[in-house]
């Protein structure tokens, strides 16, 4: 099979343009599990600061 | 006994023919000026400089060898048989870096690999839409390049090589047309060096046609988000990945610019040091010299080195005009201000043309700050490039005419 030159220029820019799209995809995935382990991290982290307050509020009571 | 035969180098002057005596002469004199820009600081001293010294040397030091030609004790790039390589591997003192690092293109994967080391994708990774984007304009001139070379008579492997110039990478340039087009890489390469030193001069210029207002916006940067460690190497691993299922015949190149990157996120200071310094700047200054010393009269005389001249200037001017078209466009559609002198840094030519979108803001704006924005696209520019590069090393086969 053989392209016109510009047929295969332009066939080169739409592969491109595609793998720039999962590129990006890529980036959006890592970004958000990213940052929800963070969050998670952050709300297990605040959960033990809650518990632990209690705690201390149990004992004084 | 003529007096002139002790000094060779005048002595083979007058026994060239006068073409070739002439294109010597203006091979030094293009040197020099090469030598005079990068004192001046017009072109990038850390390649035009080893070059320009290259090129004198291979024009003026000319003397007759052994066998009774004329040559130098630079490099023979034509060296064919085993024999004859081994025999210019222990007289030529060039020659073990030209057929152990050039002709297997490991000199630009040690300048990527450099690059990698010093490259910043946090803003990649903050706006990768707009980033992307961008950069996916700003190839306009490695696109339209090839059609326009080819139509022009040139063979497809010789466009292909020429319309890489558009992304504005200069070890993208060597390694695609070292691969794509042995016989024509050396002035491809220098086209594409020269006219990058240039891009500095030059792009202000062409971004004067965004109107004034636009290029005043401000960015406020103090939005992007912060991108941890983790996610920056993580996105190295899972980009190289992909690429190298892709493109196996352009994965050494990758391979080194994301064995780079992966290095700097990692936080591996000692390899961070050796690959931003010794390794890059030692890669550059022979790739320079090198390039010079290969720059013979033989080279200027191929009637296809005119051709190419003009196409790197057209490659270059396509791209510019892509990334500012670009710049409009997202201004259009984006939600936040957005200073569309963004699209020129797209051009990708790290961090040369982020630089120029900061000064060209800065002229018109003193308080527009853009130059974090900026290098988003221009990290996006090598990733599209890489991608265009490995299509066309790829897909040459398919290409008619």
């Amino acid at each position: 099979m053989e392209l016109h030159p510009l047929v295969f220029a332009l066939l080169a820019y739409g592969i491109a343009a595609v793998i720039a799209v999962c590129v990006t995809f890529i980036v959006k995935i890592i970004s958000f599990s990213v940052q929800r382990k963070k969050g998670a991290a952050e709300e297990t982290a605040e959960a033990e600061e809650i518990a632990k307050t209690e705690d201390k509020g149990g004992n004084s009571q | 006994m003529n007096i002139l035969e002790f000094f060779q180098g005048i002595y083979t002057f007058f026994q060239d023919e006068p073409q070739i005596a002439l294109a010597r002469l203006l091979l030094v004199a293009l040197g020099i000026l090469f030598i005079y820009l990068s004192y001046k600081k017009v072109l990038e001293p850390l390649i035009m400089l080893p070059l320009g010294i290259g090129m004198i040397a291979v024009n003026a030091g000319l003397m007759v060898m052994e066998a009774g030609d004329v040559g130098n004790l630079f490099i023979n790039p034509m060296a064919g048989n085993l024999e004859e390589l081994m025999y210019y591997l222990q007289i030529d003192f060039l020659q073990p870096i030209y057929t152990f690092m050039f002709s297997n293109g490991l000199i630009a994967c040690l300048v990527f690999m450099g690059i990698g080391a010093i490259t910043d994708i946090d803003i990649l990774l903050a706006r990768p839409g707009m980033s992307l984007f961008l950069a996916m304009f700003a190839e306009l001139g490695t696109i339209l390049t090839l059609p326009i070379a080819m139509g022009w008579g040139l063979a497809s492997n010789a466009a292909a090589s020429i319309a890489l110039v558009g992304g504005a990478d200069g070890p993208m340039v060597l390694y695609g047309s070292l691969i794509m087009a042995k016989d024509l890489f050396v002035p491809i390469t220098i086209v594409a060096y020269v006219y990058l030193g240039f891009c500095y001069a030059g792009y202000p210029f062409l971004v004067r046609i965004i109107p004034r207002r636009m290029r005043e916006t401000e960015m406020d940067w103090k939005t992007i988000p912060q991108v941890s460690a983790g996610a920056k190497f993580a996105f190295c691993i899972a980009t190289f990945t992909l690429l190298a299922f892709l493109f196996p015949v352009a994965t050494p190149l990758f391979a080194s610019f994301f064995l780079g990157l992966a290095i700097k996120e990692a936080g591996i200071t000692r390899f961070v040091e050796f690959l931003s310094g010794p390794l890059l700047y030692g890669a550059t200054l022979f790739l320079g010299f090198t390039l010079g010393a290969l720059l013979g009269v033989d080279i200027i005389l191929d009637p296809r080195v005119w051709k190419l001249l003009v196409l790197g200037v057209i490659a270059l001017l396509l791209s510019g005009l892509g990334g500012i078209a670009g710049g409009l466009i997202f201004r259009k559609i984006s939600k936040e201000p957005f200073n569309p002198l963004l699209g020129i840094a797209a051009v990708s030519c790290v961090p040369t043309t982020a630089k120029v979108a900061q000064k060209c803001a800065m002229q018109v704006n003193k308080k527009a700050m853009i130059l974090p924005f900026a290098m988003g696209p221009c990290v996006a520019g090598v990733i599209t490039t890489a991608i265009i590069t490995g299509v066309y090393i790829s897909g040459l086969k398919f290409i008619s005419g």
